[in-house]
C-alpha cells in the first residue's frame, strides 16, 4: 500500500514533518527553558518486529504519549522519552525537584506537555495543507518500550507487516533532554494529505 | 542455560535447559505450550485475535494471529515427537497500556487477544494451567522448558510464576 510513494512525495512528507516538529520543538524549548534542537526527520519503512530497537530495545523504560489524529486525515502520533528525559522535562516544567515520577501532578504535566507539542505539530501541518487536524485526548504511560509500542504496531499490522513512520529526534545540546517523535500516517489518508499540501503550495515549491 | 528471545509475531520451540523469553508485552499475549513428559515447549508472541477479512496477503506473517499461533505452537511440538495429551498452556499479557477513553478503536485489543487465545486453546483441547493477563502494565515473560513454568515480571517489580 505504501510502495506507490515516490521519492518526491517522501521529500514532501519529510518537509511537512520537519516544519511540524520545528513548531513542537519551539514549544518544548519555551516550556522547559532549554534549547532543544531537531534532527532531520527520517522516513522509516521498518518490519514491525524491528521497531522497539529504534527506541533502545523492548525492555527500556520510557515515557510514552499516544495521540490519534482526528479531522481531515487520520494517523497516530507517538512521543517517546527515555525515562530520565521524561523526568527532567516534568521537573523543568513544574519547577520543582520533589515531584515523584508517577504522582498525579507529574502524570498530568506529562499529558499536558504532550498536548502542547502535538497541537503545535498539527497546527503547523494544518496551515501548510489547509486540512483540519486535531489531536485526540492523550494516552500516557511509563512502561517498557515494547509495551508502549504494542498498540501502534498492532494497528499497523492489521494492514501491513511493514510500518511507515517518520521519526524526528529532539535533543538538547547537553543531552539532558531527548525524545523521539513519531508520525504514523494512515495509508488511506496519506495521499490526500500530500495532495492537499501540494495544492496549497508545497514548502519546497511546486512538486 | 540459554535464553532465546521471541519477538513480536514470532514463535520458537525449545528443549531441556532452554528458556524462551518475550520482552515488553503490552496488549500482545505470550502463549507458552509445554509437554511435561518430553520437556519440550513452544512460545508464541501474538498481537491480534484473528484475521478479520480471511484473506491472506502475500508474504504475510500469520504467527501474529492468536488462532494460527496456537495451532502452530502445538504442531511444532508434535513435529518433534510431543503428544497433545501431555501438553498444557500458560499465558501472560493482554494489558491495556493507554487509557484511550470509550469508543476509541483498539482500546480493548488486549482483552480481545486474551479471549481469542483462551478460545483457541479450548478448541485444540489444551488445558490452560495458568494466566496473568489484563491490567495496565507491560510484562516480560521467561518460559523455562525444564519446569514448564512461566515467570512474569513488570517494570514496577511485580514478579509471578505461573
Amino acid at each position: 500500500m505504501y510502495e506507490r510513494i515516490d521519492e518526491s512525495r517522501l521529500d514532501i512528507l519529510r518537509e511537512i514533518c520537519s516544519i511540524g516538529a520545528g513548531h513542537a520543538a519551539t514549544a518544548l524549548s519555551q516550556l522547559t527553558g532549554r534549547r532543544i534542537n531537531l534532527e532531520v526527520p527520517r522516513v522509516l519503512f521498518t518490519k514491525v518486529q524491528e521497531v522497539p530497537r529504534i527506541v533502545g530495545g523492548a525492555e527500556t523504560i520510557v515515557d510514552g504519549l499516544y495521540f490519534r489524529i482526528l479531522g481531515d486525515a487520520s494517523g497516530v502520533i507517538l512521543m517517546i522519552f527515555p525515562e530520565e528525559s521524561g523526568r527532567e522535562i516534568v521537573r523543568l516544567v513544574l519547577g520543582r525537584d520533589d515531584a515523584a515520577p508517577e504522582d498525579a501532578l507529574s502524570v498530568s504535566a506529562m499529558r499536558e506537555i504532550g498536548n502542547i507539542l502535538t497541537s503545535a505539530f498539527l497546527s503547523a501541518i494544518s496551515q501548510l495543507s489547509g486540512l483540519s487536524l486535531i489531536p485526540s485526548v492523550p494516552g500516557y504511560a511509563r512502561d517498557m518500550a515494547g509495551a508502549i509500542l504494542d498498540l501502534v504496531l498492532i494497528e499497523l499490522s492489521r494492514l501491513e507487516d511493514t510500518a511507515l513512520m517518520i521519526e524526528t529526534v529532539f535533543r538538547e545540546a547537553g543531552e539532558g533532554i531527548r525524545g523521539h517523535f513519531f508520525l504514523l500516517p494512515d495509508p488511506h489518508t496519506l495521499e490526500a494529505t500530500l495532495k492537499a499540501t501540494e495544492r496549497a503550495g508545497s514548502p519546497k515549491g511546486p512538486g | 542455560m540459554s535464553r532465546i528471545s521471541v519477538g513480536i509475531a514470532d514463535l520458537r520451540t525449545g528443549g531441556p535447559g532452554e528458556v524462551l523469553a518475550a520482552v515488553g508485552l503490552g496488549s500482545c499475549v505470550a502463549i507458552a505450550v509445554h509437554d511435561r513428559v518430553r520437556r519440550r515447549g513452544s512460545l508464541a508472541h501474538i498481537m491480534l485475535p484473528q484475521q478479520t477479512d480471511g484473506r491472506r496477503r502475500p508474504g504475510e506473517n500469520m504467527w501474529k494471529y492468536a488462532d494460527v499461533a496456537v495451532r502452530e505452537a502445538i504442531r511444532a511440538l508434535e513435529n518433534i515427537g510431543c503428544n497433545r495429551a501431555d501438553m498444557g498452556a500458560r499465558i501472560a499479557g493482554g494489558a491495556s497500556i493507554f487509557e484511550l477513553g470509550r469508543g476509541v478503536e483498539g482500546g480493548d485489543i488486549g482483552k480481545r487477544n486474551v479471549e481469542a487465545v483462551v478460545r483457541a486453546l479450548a478448541d485444540q483441547g489444551i488445558p490452560l494451567l495458568g494466566s496473568d493477563v489484563g491490567g495496565r502494565e507491560g510484562r516480560t515473560v521467561e518460559f523455562s522448558i525444564d519446569t514448564g513454568e512461566l515467570a512474569v515480571k513488570t517494570v514496577r517489580g511485580t514478579r509471578r510464576t505461573l
